[in-house]
């Protein structure tokens, strides 16, 4: 019981980081539908700098700068060039599925270095246990407390009013999506130091897509995000527990978590007729 | 850089963006063979050699017809404005139905199962298009993500089906039996290209027509372009983007199909192919043109076979379609700025 709810934790903070990064990012006004990209290519440049270097910091650093060069890119796009933020997220997303692949292949079944870990009980953590929730703390206190913060969401609902009051709109939205994009690799690097330490193709699953999904089951607010993201990392390690407790078929049981994203999803359109998104979410912004 | 927003573009010019987005895109292929120690001449020969030519052009012609399938299933729900990004699951399922069905009527001649294996394929996709098309309808679910759910669902479901599950082959291999030797596709004589490839065709055009002529179709275009008008001219929004939305998954069951009948005939999870993500680009590039997405599929249909073979032929791995396809998707999204905006480089 334990050690099950220890997993949850863990899966947890998988789902926590890239929600709270995109959460910000879109708060700001943008949608960053390549998340799951900017995840995997985070795992594949860990695996890189941890094997060049072999120090596990400088390794999830490199995960993170992969996720933020992406963001960047994803920024341009959406904010300089103005393009439609579906078409560049799904496009970023569809490069790294091959990217990761093709130059993954040498590591193929590679472990990576590993994230230090510390015990409580008979459990052992890493330090991301703490630094998620602080992370969660941290972009709500920024934008629920701080007049940086009343910017960014001005920005996310009207930037034509926010640009009136002084703000720069195109460097907040560079600032959210490059967040998003950081926080996208900082996920990578945790799923491959500690989660699952072995390299495959795809080895995201999804949980880039999930950690988007959280963003509107977290009625946007950055408060909602740890709670939501506890509830989809207990459905995900539950949902393989399944087969243990009352049988069943393995591969059908794993599509729980994503059938769970769905399901969740309508319940939060059915329950909140009235969403809390900003306003301008995924348009650009065009000074006439 | 200064932008200005156009009011309207010319064909030529929407034509000459494409050209030059591809050109920029083939040359950016030069990085990876590169990378691979490939000479990039023999690289790029193998590709278009056999992507387009006349030896082996008729794999390319093979393949267009689920991959044209495949951007017409996302073209017709995004003239809705609806992002249908399920069309993998669509067409990995409509496969696994074809397959199914001769399971039961395996001893039905060429002429009577092939077309029940196409309207099973299309009615699985079907299905599998509704919910997140109705749940979109009805309640606004964001159907970008429903439909990417929907696939990783359909990949468990078929591995289901096929590791220990009903449609296995008795042999054991975790994939479904060949579907019986009178199911697969027959060739255009002397050409190796399926008859197939007229279906695509046929209902681009009906498709056209369907646009132009109908009135579902136009209410489709107008619940695309402006959500306002569509409701003042009192379209039932619900069931038009449903409707565009079990279209696409009917076309992409009938991709699953074709890809089935014209090469391997069985289905295994690990080798259904990812074309229903890299077929999204076909219909978003083209402005959602019939004609210009027949144009596009034929052509990066071909970079696709002659990708394939540069896998065979040099030592570059798995995963170089869909970087090739990733990157065309990026710089073609990228130069779409010019063909929304008029761009003054100066200012």
């Amino acid at each position: 019981m334990e050690a099950l709810l220890f997993r949850i934790l863990k899966a947890s903070i998988l789902l926590m980081i890239p929600a709270v990064g995109e959460l910000f990012n879109q708060r700001s006004g943008n949608l960053n539908i390549g998340i799951e990209g900017m995840m995997l290519f985070g795992v594949l440049s860990t695996i890189v700098v941890g094997d060049i270097t072999g120090n596990i910091w400088l390794a999830v650093l490199g995960g993170m700068a992969a996720g933020g060069i992406l963001g960047l890119l994803n920024a341009f796009m959406a904010v300089s060039l103005r393009v439609d933020q579906v078409a560049s997220g799904l496009g970023i997303w569809i490069l790294s599925l091959g990217a990761t692949t093709y130059f993954g292949a040498g590591y193929w079944g590679r472990s990576p270095v590993r994230l230090p870990t510390f015990s409580i009980g008979r459990a052992s953590f890493t330090p991301m246990l703490i630094i998620a929730p602080i992370l969660v703390f941290v972009v709500w206190w920024v934008l629920e407390r701080t007049q940086f913060g009343l910017k960014v969401r001005s920005t996310g609902e009207d930037p034509r009013i926010a640009e009136v009051w002084g703000t720069d709109v195109f460097r907040l939205r560079y600032l959210g999506m490059i967040v998003s994009g950081v926080m996208a690799g900082l996920g990578g690097a945790y799923l491959i130091t500690h989660y699952t330490t072995i390299w495959a193709p795809e080895l995201t699953a999804g949980r880039g897509w999930i950690a988007l999904a959280l963003v509107f089951f977290s009625l946007h607010k950055a408060k909602y995000v740890g709670l939501s993201s506890l509830f989809f990392g207990a459905v995900w390690i539950l949902a393989l527990q399944i087969p243990g407790w009352i049988g069943g078929n393995i591969q059908l049981i794993r599509a729980i978590p994503y059938a769970a994203t769905v399901i969740v999803l309508f319940a939060f359109r059915f329950f909140y007729k009235t969403s809390e998104e900003p306003d301008s979410l995924g348009v650009p912004y065009f000074r006439e | 850089m200064k932008l200005k927003k156009r009011v309207s573009i010319s064909d030529k010019k929407v034509l000459l963006i494409a050209i030059v987005a591809l050109g920029i895109s083939i040359s950016l292929f030069s990085i990876l063979f590169i990378h691979a120690d490939v000479n990039i001449w023999e690289g790029y020969s193998i590709l278009f050699t056999r992507g387009f030519g006349i030896n082996y052009i008729w794999r390319t012609f093979t393949r267009f017809i689920p991959l044209f399938l495949l951007g017409l299933a996302f073209l017709v729900p995004a003239k809705a404005k609806l992002w249908n990004v399920g069309g993998f699951g669509q067409f990995a399922l409509g496969a696994t139905g074809a397959v199914a069905i001769t399971y039961f009527l395996g001893g039905l001649s060429s002429w009577a199962i092939i077309p029940i294996m196409a309207i099973v394929s299309m009615i699985v996709g079907m299905a599998w298009a509704f919910i997140p098309a109705y749940l979109n309808a009805k309640w606004d679910v964001n159907e970008i993500v429903t439909t990417i759910m929907f696939n990783y669902i359909a990949i468990q479901l078929i591995s289901y089906l096929t590791i220990g599950g009903p449609l296995q082959e008795p042999g054991g291999a975790p994939r479904t039996e060949h579907i019986p030797a009178q199911a697969y596709m027959p060739e255009i004589l002397g050409t190796r290209v399926p008859w197939m490839i007229i279906i695509p065709i046929v209902i681009a055009i009906i498709l056209i027509f369907f646009f132009k002529r109908t009135s579902l179709g136009y209410e489709i275009e107008v619940s695309g372009a402006s959500f306002t008008s569509a409701e003042y001219m009192g379209v039932n929004y619900t069931k038009v983007a449903v409707l565009s939305f079990v279209i696409g998954g009917a076309l992409a069951g009938l991709a699953g199909f074709s890809w089935l009948t014209t090469t391997v005939g069985y289905v295994e999870v690990d080798i259904i192919p990812t074309w229903g993500y890299m077929a999204i680009a076909f219909g978003l590039f083209s402005a959602l043109n019939i004609v210009a997405t027949a144009f596009y599929s034929f052509i990066i249909t071909g970079i696709l076979v002659g990708s394939d073979l540069i896998m065979r032929l040099t030592p570059m791995g798995s995963g170089v379609p869909l970087t090739l396809i990733g990157i065309i998707f990026i710089v073609t999204t990228a130069l779409q700025v010019f063909r929304i905006f008029e761009v003054d480089l100066r200012g």
